[in-house]
């Protein structure tokens, strides 16, 4: 008995040991040094950012693309990951501030959630940016894309390709995840363009959470229970390939998919064929605008309360601008 | 005489058949679109992924046991064959090498788990829950939780192509490992001798049953077989996916459950547990056709899963008394 | 009879209304029908009243059915009111059947229940707890970490003019209760802290705070020491002072001649006799339930069998973490017992035995060579086999069917072309279960239902498939009735006949006396004396169990 005893403690000062010198690191938790800091010793900003989670390659590119371009422009960031976890994102928060960081950029679990956190910053006189999804209140601006425009413009792109104002037949949406407000603002953009065509009518999936193993099934149950299916429209680029899988194993070749994002899966596939349309949602640009904004308040310059990343509607007409089939996204940064 | 299982387990099983039935005509009613041949074979291949993974945890409910850990070494595995596929570009050789690797890593960590719980005494519940933890991070490690894409057309065909056009290979997969490891259990010594671990340990052992060596081995064959999903989810994804799997260890419960199996151990069946997986895909395809919204959906599997129990506790204690 | 009464008379006065009817409507015509319906009510009632008045309990014509079994047919069991009745008979016979029914744990499917003059009709076991009937069950339904005074008033907590629990009272009423039960016991004490002798009395204090009438004791003695039972003779006598009914039953036929007024014998669920104490005999009792006459078993015991040479286990010097330096050898068809008090190292032994505790030092002997027994599995391949202490929990897989039980250890033996054959052992079980006599619907029951005596010649079949040589039992008639004891002294000398060798632990000196040919007493983890068929001595045993050296 006694030697387990000197074992156990043992084992549990090894481990601690361990962890002091590898400084807590975990998957979601990066330091990035600043080459350039020897230099400016006087100034090096630190941007804390909070990313929401890690489990849509968008949201995981999201840190490492800020991150790069900080480190580019001699910022030092520290970034941590929610886990989609309110209360995590809270904690999170917190963490940045106790470790000193200059100014929040964040991208919110959901838009009432880390209020506690936001309000820590004001007490410490953090300014916060929000990117991506916004907040209530309580941040300085926002760095962010208008889903509901993006909803819109892929809508109007859709209808021309289904020929216009005469165009008629059903069209399955694939919804995202319940709640969250860039699927509800897709939504509602998407449905201000089909509503305006009064043949075309949407059938609405259950909440398939983004993730393509849902969509699948939901895409295959509806197609069974829709018939004169014309187009698919899924909230984000994932889901939608995976309807397109599925129209593409029942030889429905005629049915157009569509989706946002503007992953670069889906761009070599509107290359190729068996995909039509989507709305770049680059990560990249808006990580950068969100540095660059940071960097502005940091600055004590002016900026804007809603900042506008820019979306562009890639088809069969312009997809050759934006294939790349090194990145992750197609990208509007050249 | 067959020295089948007694009466009441033989009810508990027709019981299931009627409860099949049921759902059945009650979906077949509520959507006219359910009872085709398109739907039932998009059934099957829905219902085929996690009930393989059912299958797996029957194994090791019966051997009184539990394995939390299913889902993510679902996705574990399927990352890591997704990424060696990528990296030998979707060619054969590569495919050979992801699932061969793949495996091999789900027997592993099937081994850790068993291991930790046979030959260290830790509680099932805790020792695959913290698998269950290890091998999520280790998923979402692998490519900092980006999905990996491109995989090819042949490696596609292993989860997500037909056969005979319409048939899904991935639910012949299914249907083959049942009928396996139904003749295991029944037929072979190791699967007697499951029964008799779950049912008394002590007892089993005292009979000189290499209980901890049984018990380890079958939870390697259980992520064996979780492993096998995750490389079927990648497949018919085309995407390797960190966050494949989660939430199917509860699914694969039920169904078990369902299908006969007592969490007590000592109690199950796998031809149960495929009715049980069946009986709750048929609920998720008729919500989607009927078109349930979302939360609903929940709400209604969650209550339609203890009805059944319910169901099966009533009966059988009504009929064996 | 009461009731071939009842109708003769309601024949009687039906007729003679009839005729009278017949003649004139008259006013005098029906009073006398008036005068004869009261008289007839009044010869019903007086009659019931005198017989019930004396039996405080009668269970009449009751049957009972369980799928495939008749437990109970017809039985009828009297009880007068302040006796002690005991109630016997072998597992199976119905004892615990007909006392469920009586607290209603059990619907009768047919018969009638008197008790204290009324007809019980409700089927709820409140109900009968507050007519005043108290079943203590072998096992005891107290809350281990609850005070006893909790336990006690468990159904029924005093409650203060609030509602809440009036402590104070519950303890002073329980302390009452110990005092006039003449019981030193704090009542302030968790149940887990008392000794079992203590619980018992525990309960009895239950079913007095809920005024119980008559109390039915369920093997109260099996886990007694001698004076804790001298205790519970006493309180049993106090009882019977304040007018309390008793069932009283027990496998141990001596203590029912010491408390027992009368005592009832039931046998395959029927009823066999009822007699006073004071008019029959031991021997006739175990006649009376077995239905074979004592001399034929004393006969079959007196053939000689002769042990040979042969020395199949020997252990020399063997210790373990609980014992040391044991020396004792196993001959071919030889019964060795080993005896002691709890604790003293007889399972350990027989761990060392089965492969369960290494052996530190010494060695084992197999057909004289030398073996290392490191698992189970290694003892039965030497032919080893262990009928352990706790049948339910160690012996057998209850929840499985009784043919997987018996063909656990042997199962490779039943595979052809690689796979099991269940005709094959569908046949073997059934061979066991006639060799045996093991009384079950069939071999495919569930292993839980079967009563202890059955379940124990399951294990021993177990062995026996598996072509067991050498078999180790431990405590293998504990808690196990008298029929099914000799049934298993029986087959332990079928064994040894066969060829095969038998180690014995128990704690019953009067078993190990009747089929052993050599004992062991074993006292601390130390071997004290041994001896021979030729001269045991019984006093010289348990002084050297109890004390732990020789005289």
């Amino acid at each position: 008995m006694k030697r387990k005893r000197f074992w156990t403690v043992a084992l549990i000062l090894a481990a601690a040991m361990i962890f002091y010198a590898c400084g807590g690191k975990n998957s979601g938790d990066t330091v990035s040094n600043d080459s350039g800091a020897e230099e400016k010793k006087e100034k090096t900003f630190t941007i804390g950012f909070s990313n929401c989670s890690q489990d849509t390659p968008f949201f995981a590119n999201m840190t490492p693309i800020i991150e790069e371009y900080a480190k580019g422009k001699g910022v030092e960031v520290i970034s941590l990951n929610a886990d989609n976890d309110v209360s995590k994102q809270n904690k999170d928060i917190q963490d940045l501030l106790s470790r000193g960081i200059d100014i929040l950029v964040i991208n919110p679990v959901n838009e009432d959630g880390p209020s506690a956190g936001i309000e820590a910053c004001h007490k410490a006189n953090v300014p916060v940016v929000t990117v991506d999804k916004n907040i209530k209140k309580g941040n300085t601006a926002w760095v962010g894309r208008d889903n509901k425009e993006m909803g819109k413009l892929v809508g109007e792109k859709l209808i021309e390709l289904l020929g216009g104002e005469d165009a008629e037949g059903v069209i399955l949406e694939i919804q995202g995840t319940a709640g969250s407000t860039t699927m509800m603002d897709r939504r509602d953009g998407f449905h201000e363009a089909i509503e305006k065509i009064p043949g075309l009518e949407i059938v609405q999936s259950s909440y398939c959470d983004y993730d393509r193993s849902k969509a699948i099934p939901a895409t295959q149950d509806l197609l069974q229970a829709n018939k004169n299916v014309v187009a698919i429209f899924g909230h984000n680029d994932d889901m939608a390939l995976g309807a397109a899988q599925v129209c593409k194993e029942q030889n429905l070749e005629n049915v157009l998919v569509c989706g946002v994002d503007g992953l670069m899966e889906a761009v070599l596939k509107i290359q190729e064929g068996g995909y039509d349309c989507t709305a770049s949602n680059d990560p990249v640009l808006l990580g950068h605008t969100a540095v660059d904004t940071a960097l502005e308040i940091l600055n004590e310059e002016k900026v804007e309360e809603f900042i506008d990343a820019g979306t562009v509607v890639i088809d069969k007409s312009n997809v050759d601008q934006y294939a790349e089939p090194d990145l992750d996204f197609a990208t509007m940064v050249k | 005489m067959k020295a089948k299982m007694n009466a009441g387990k033989i009810i508990k099983k027709y019981n299931l058949i009627f409860m099949l039935v049921l759902f059945i005509v009650i979906s077949a009613i509520l959507s006219p679109n359910f009872l085709t041949i398109n739907n039932f074979l998009n059934l099957l291949q829905q219902a085929s992924i996690p009930g393989i993974v059912a299958l797996g945890m029957t194994l090791v409910i019966i051997l009184g046991g539990i394995d939390l850990s299913v889902g993510s070494v679902l996705s574990f595995s399927g990352m890591i064959a997704s990424m060696i596929v990528f990296g030998f570009q979707g060619s054969g050789s590569g495919i050979i090498a992801g699932c061969i690797v793949s495996l091999i890593v789900s027997a592993v960590m099937g081994l850790v788990t068993g291991s930790l719980i046979s030959y260290f005494g830790l509680p099932p519940f805790i020792a695959s829950l913290a698998m269950m933890e290890i091998a999520r991070g280790a998923a979402l490690l692998t490519t900092s939780g980006n999905p990996v894409f491109n995989l090819g057309e042949a490696f596609h065909i292993i989860g997500g192509g037909f056969i005979f056009g319409k048939l899904a290979i991935s639910a012949v997969f299914w249907i083959v490992l049942t009928i396996v490891l139904a003749l295991v259990l029944k037929y072979s010594i190791f699967g007697r001798t499951l029964f008799a671990i779950g049912g008394n340990r002590e007892a089993a052992m005292l009979s000189g049953i290499k209980t901890k060596r049984n018990y380890a081995v079958t939870y390697i064959i259980c992520a064996l077989l979780t492993g096998f999903s995750g490389i079927l989810t990648a497949s018919w994804m085309s995407t390797g996916q960190p966050t494949a799997g989660t939430g199917y260890e509860l699914d694969a419960i039920a169904a078990a459950v369902i299908g006969g199996a007592s969490l007590s151990g000592g109690t199950g069946s796998v031809v149960g547990t495929f009715g049980g997986v069946f009986l709750l895909q048929i609920l998720t395809n008729i919500f989607n056709l009927v078109g349930l919204p979302s939360y609903y959906q929940r709400i209604a599997k969650g209550a339609i899963i203890i009805l059944a129990l319910l169901l099966n506790k009533f009966v059988s204690k009504n009929k064996v008394k | 009879m009461l009731t071939m009464y009842k109708n003769s008379v309601t024949r009687c006065v039906i007729n003679t209304i009839d005729i009278i009817y017949c003649f004139q409507y008259t006013c005098v015509n029906e009073f006398y029908i008036m005068l004869f319906k009261a008289y007839y009510k009044f010869i019903q009632k007086g009659s019931m009243w005198c017989v019930q008045n004396l039996n405080i309990l009668e269970m009449r014509k009751i049957d009972k059915v369980f799928p495939g079994v008749k437990a109970l047919n017809k039985i009828d069991f009297s009880v007068k009111r302040g006796e002690v009745h005991c109630l016997i008979g072998a597992n199976g016979a119905g004892k615990s059947t007909l006392m469920k029914i009586l607290s209603s744990a059990y619907t009768e499917d047919g018969g009638e229940i008197f008790f204290d003059g009324k007809i019980l009709k409700s089927h709820s076991t409140d109900e009968r707890r507050k007519d005043g009937i108290a079943v203590i069950y072998q096992e005891l339904s107290l809350f281990d970490e609850l005070t006893v005074g909790e336990n006690v008033y468990m159904n029924d907590y005093p409650k203060t003019r609030f509602g809440t629990v009036d402590w104070k009272k519950m303890l002073g009423n329980t302390q009452k209760l110990a005092n006039s039960l003449k019981i030193k016991m704090d009542v302030r004490l968790k149940v887990s802290e008392l000794n079992i002798g203590q619980r018992q009395l525990a309960e009895i204090m239950k079913a007095l705070a809920s005024n119980a009438k008559l109390i039915v004791m369920d093997e109260p003695s099996s886990t007694l020491s001698q004076s804790e039972f001298e205790i519970l003779v006493k309180v049993i006598k106090d009882l019977k002072e304040k007018g309390i009914t008793i069932i009283y039953i027990s496998h141990h036929l001596e203590e029912l001649f010491t408390v027992g007024d009368r005592i009832t014998v039931l046998r395959d669920g029927k009823f066999v006799v009822c007699k006073d104490t004071d008019d029959i005999t031991e021997d006739q009792l175990v006649e009376y339930m077995t239905g074979v006459k004592i001399s034929q078993i004393q006969k079959d015991e007196s053939e000689i069998h002769k042990v040979s040479e042969d020395k199949v286990l020997e252990l020399k010097h063997v210790s373990n973490h609980k014992v040391t330096d044991i020396n004792l050898s196993l001959h071919k068809g030889e019964v060795v017992g080993l005896y002691g008090l709890v604790g003293s190292g007889r399972t350990e032994v027989l761990e060392s035995i089965f492969g369960l505790s290494p052996v530190i030092s010494g060695e084992v002997r197999i057909h004289g060579r030398k073996v290392e027994l490191r698992s189970p599995q290694d003892s039965i391949r030497y032919k080893i086999g262990l009928a352990p202490e706790n049948r339910k929990t160690q012996g057998l897989v209850l929840i499985l069917p009784v043919w997987e039980n018996m063909s656990l250890v042997s199962l490779l033996k039943f595979k052809i072309k690689g796979r099991i054959n269940y005709q094959q052992i569908n046949v073997e079980c059934n061979r066991y279960k006639d060799k045996l006599k093991i009384k079950m619907p069939s071999v495919n029951t569930i292993t839980e239902n079967l009563s202890g005596g059955n379940q124990q010649k399951v294990i021993l079949s177990k062995w026996l498939m598996q072509d067991c040589d050498i078999l180790l039992l431990d405590e293998p008639t504990q808690g196990i009735d008298v029929v099914a004891k000799e049934e298993i002294y029986r087959l332990i000398r079928e064994m040894t006949i066969m060829g095969k060798s038998i180690l014995v632990v128990s704690s019953e000196l009067t078993e190990l006396l009747r089929i052993c040919d050599n004992i062991h007493v074993m006292y601390d983890g130390k071997q004290i004396i041994s001896s021979n068929k030729a001269n045991f001595n019984q006093e010289q045993i348990l002084h050297a169990s109890v004390v732990g050296r020789t005289v």
